[in-house]
């Protein structure tokens, strides 16, 4: 008589055969694969190198963060300003006989309205102009295809508030209406920008 | 062999996983981290070694610290050790942005030591490495006294010289004193403090949940 099933005698080599996996474990895997996607979104933090436990979002760690807005905007202003101002007006903001006027009390910079500093900065500025009485015939390059909006904001904050400077900050709105304006090459001394209005 | 190019490429997949997995991933993950700044000081975080400590994390490795003690707070969420350590924040990638290697350990056979810098003076490690039971009965970290030399008082006794009780002090006209190697650990040791706050890591808000679980919008 022959049986379908494998041997079972003594000293027969094992067989194996086929049998499929329940559904259910299927299933089950499937959940918790789900599971465990959303448990990675909820506090993974993307992986980002920036977020640690017990902040799940970037937006949680800035949100915790003493730093406020206008400081973050001042370190921008800063490092920007020592990038590339402050090979001419010094990191005093005094200026330089022969490279540019001072920044430091200066009436354009503490302009309550900071448009026509932002046309200067932006725009370039050659010809005469009067700063804290003194003429000035120098020629300042144009910045504004080298910052953008809020980096322009941020150096302009910054001359406007550093080295007791006291006037409002610049917002980066203000700037995007200048750019909007453009001006062909750059402002033609203190009378052409004593003739803009002083706020936008 | 019938299947050679089958068991390259077999091979080669098999190789290619474990790269991505534990050399690309991490470098892309954490490869490119600057120095973060420091919350109090506005300076950058963290500083290189400082003196000595730089050659106190050889002693570290080279007495097998690492295979009983970790350095790693983890955050509430997953366990006591903020409270265990008296830690302010949990560990960062940060933290070990100049060590080389990172010794995180993977035992806890002993305390975390990764915010031991606090919790301990110089001479106080030094004794805890001579004899750990004097300030800990029951411990069983072994004692470290070939890192120390007991010498001959030849003029006056060193500053350096532990205080110990009579039943370990030196015999009379004899003072034990740290090596140069003691000293490298101790000052790795007291380097050891993780207690700054980082833009990356600030204080949470003071009336956060007891939970980990995000904060509903």
């Amino acid at each position: 008589m022959k049986s379908p099933e494998p041997s079972r005698e003594p000293g027969a080599e094992p067989t194996a055969g086929f049998a499929t996996v329940p559904i259910c474990l299927v299933l089950a895997l499937g959940a918790l694969c789900y599971w465990g996607e959303f448990y990675l979104d909820r506090n993974s933090g993307s992986f980002d190198e920036h977020i640690y436990a017990p902040f799940h979002t970037w937006d949680e760690v800035v949100a915790n963060n003493p730093v406020s807005e206008e400081q973050v905007q001042y370190n921008l202003g800063k490092l920007k300003f020592h990038q590339t101002c402050e090979l001419c007006h010094q990191a005093t903001g005094l200026g330089q006989d022969g490279k540019a006027p001072p920044l430091v009390g200066s009436e354009w910079v503490l302009a309550p309205g900071p448009n026509r500093i932002a046309h200067a900065v932006m725009n370039g500025l050659t010809g005469p102009i009067t700063v804290k009485g003194t003429a000035w015939n120098l020629t300042m390059p144009a910045w504004k295809d080298n910052f953008t909006d809020k980096e322009m904001a941020a150096i302009l904050t910054y001359i406007r508030s550093e080295w007791g400077n006291k006037a409002p900050a610049v917002k980066a709105d203000l700037i995007k209406k200048v750019r909007a304006e453009p001006h062909p090459g750059p402002m033609a001394g203190g009378d052409e920008l004593s003739k803009l209005p002083e706020n936008l | 062999m019938n299947s050679g190019p089958l068991l390259f490429l077999g091979l080669l997949f098999t190789m290619a996983c474990s790269w991505l997995t534990f050399v690309m991933g991490p470098q892309l993950q954490v490869g490119r981290m600057q120095p973060a700044t420091n919350l109090v000081s506005q300076e950058l975080y963290p500083n290189p070694y400082e003196g000595v400590s730089g050659q106190g994390s050889q002693v570290y490795r080279a007495n097998g610290c690492v295979s009983c003690h970790s350095q790693q707070i983890r955050a509430k969420s997953f366990g006591p050790d903020m409270a265990h350590y008296l830690a302010i924040r949990p560990s960062t990638a940060y933290d070990y942005l100049y060590d080389q290697p990172v010794l995180l350990g993977d035992q806890r056979i002993g305390p975390d030591l990764a915010a031991v810098g606090l919790h301990f003076d110089r001479a106080g490690l030094l004794q805890k490495l001579y004899e750990p039971r004097l300030s800990a009965p029951g411990s069983v970290m072994p004692s470290y006294r070939y890192l120390f030399e007991t010498r001959k008082i030849t003029f006056a006794p060193s500053t350096n010289a532990l205080a110990l009780p009579p039943q370990l002090a030196a015999p009379a006209g004899y003072e034990v004193v740290p090596t140069p190697a003691a000293e490298e650990l101790a000052g790795y040791l007291l380097s050891r403090r993780q207690n700054v706050f980082i833009y990356f890591a600030p204080p949470p808000p003071t009336n956060a949940p007891a939970t980990n679980a995000p904060v509903k919008k």
